[in-house]
């Protein structure tokens, strides 16, 4: 079950020509990153849709398409179950599994800053598809935790210049939109990256990540 | 060539920085420079001078789709516009025509006034007329045309279209959210819509020829 541009692009062109009025969504994951060239083909597609009515419009014409509705299977650690209520919808046709967000993906908040860094905009009829930064790609690679996550965070830190400022900012403003202390999970995250599959973190990030963790950390048991 | 001499060189470079960078000689640096190319990894951008600035990426980014009309006013119009992300059009390729009515759906003053050089590059009235009535704006586009035949040569528009414009009713009357000119007042008379530029606009406008 792999999809690849071509197969991705045909299948959102479908979707934006039967949809009678403009919706805007965001691509995250490794459908984003095929679009930024760092990745071949992905396994699913990943959306994230700014209100419930834009979500359940391409829903229904996605069934349309003949695409099922399967099991939300638990991708997500257990720090995060009570978050199961905001779990996405997630459809599947022959070779495309498609993950459709509402605003939020699991734990992580689509800020008014990610759209500003959005590096690419595919029209496809009526659905304007915004492609993220790899930046917030990462971000949201520490957020869901899968399997391949760390393998795709792995790639683009080879791949791109990353900027490490963006990534310590965005963590701080997504501890203040939600009930986790973002920076701690990304300190684990990166520091992971770092150790078993030496990617080329700058120690200073590091230093910082952990000091702003602990400043956050005592911060919450004060509350 | 290497991943890591590539990683260096990433972004705009001129060919002498490109050998200070990687300490090569001038010859084996254009070398460089066109195996990258061929891997798709180099752009080359002329500036002052016509010299040759080389802007180098890391990784092959997929071109999809076609222009969006930003590309089609950035090619026509002497003033220039700017959008932040990279637009593709997917599955479909935008016309003049469309790039009119799409420039002037967006609302914004500079975006309408750098569009206005792209009447002069209309070959198909009639497919004009269609995309304004699908996006109702058929009065501001003729607006904008009469306007434009003010201080710019413009082709003539068929008669048959000028009058379809004419007889659109029920539409807004704000080009831009209140934004009215106290110069152009036969033109809104007539069309019935406010234009959002006075004679000022249009001088800054004739600056860019």
């Amino acid at each position: 079950m792999v999809v690849n541009l071509e197969s991705q692009n045909q299948l959102l062109l479908d979707v934006g020509k039967r949809l009678k009025r403009k919706i805007e969504c965001y691509a995250i994951g490794g459908s984003a990153m095929i679009y930024h060239g760092a990745k071949k083909e992905t396994k699913d597609i990943d959306i994230v849709f700014l209100n419930e009515n834009d979500q359940k419009e391409v829903v229904s014409i996605l069934k349309e398409f003949g695409f099922k509705e399967r099991l939300t299977r638990l991708v997500y650690i257990k720090r995060l179950e009570h978050l199961k209520k905001n779990s996405p919808i997630m459809l599947e046709k022959d070779e495309f599994r498609i993950d459709l967000f509402n605003k939020k993906v699991i734990c992580f908040y689509l800020t008014n800053s990610i759209e500003n860094r959005v590096t690419d905009l595919l029209e496809f009829g009526n659905l304007f598809f915004k492609v993220i930064s790899p930046e917030d790609i990462i971000l949201l690679k520490c957020a869901t935790e899968r399997a391949g996550d760390r393998i795709d965070a792995l790639e683009l830190i080879k791949l791109f210049n990353i900027n490490w400022k963006i990534i310590i900012k965005e963590s701080l403003e997504q501890t203040k939109l939600g009930e986790n202390i973002f920076p701690v999970y990304l300190y684990d995250f990166l520091l992971e990256l770092k150790e078993d599959l030496k990617a080329e973190i700058p120690s200073s990030v590091l230093k910082e990540l952990l000091k702003i963790s602990e400043e956050q950390m005592i911060k919450k048991f004060r509350k | 060539m290497n991943q890591s001499q590539t990683l260096i060189l990433e972004g705009l470079n001129k060919i002498e920085e490109i050998q200070k960078k990687l300490k090569i000689k001038r010859a084996t640096a254009i070398k460089y420079m066109h195996l990258l190319r061929k891997k798709g990894l180099v752009k080359t951008i002329y500036g002052k001078d016509k010299k040759r600035f080389y802007r180098i990426l890391k990784v092959k980014k997929p071109i999809v789709g076609n222009e969006s009309f930003y590309h089609i006013i950035n090619r026509y119009s002497p003033m220039k516009v700017i959008y932040g992300p990279d637009y593709r059009v997917i599955g479909k390729k935008i016309g003049v025509e469309e790039a009119i009515v799409r420039a002037i759906d967006t609302k914004h003053p500079k975006i309408i006034l750098a569009g206005l050089a792209l009447f002069n590059h209309v070959k198909n009235w009639p497919l004009l007329l269609k995309f304004a009535k699908v996006y109702n704006v058929r009065r501001k586009v003729g607006a904008l045309y009469e306007l434009t035949r003010n201080f710019m040569k413009v082709r003539r528009i068929d008669k048959r279209t000028l009058n379809s414009l004419l007889k659109a009713k029920n539409e807004p009357k704000f080009i831009v959210d209140n934004f009215k000119s106290k110069d152009f007042k036969n033109i809104e008379r007539k069309w019935n819509v406010f234009l959002p530029f006075n004679k000022v606009d249009i001088l800054e406008y004739e600056q860019w020829w």
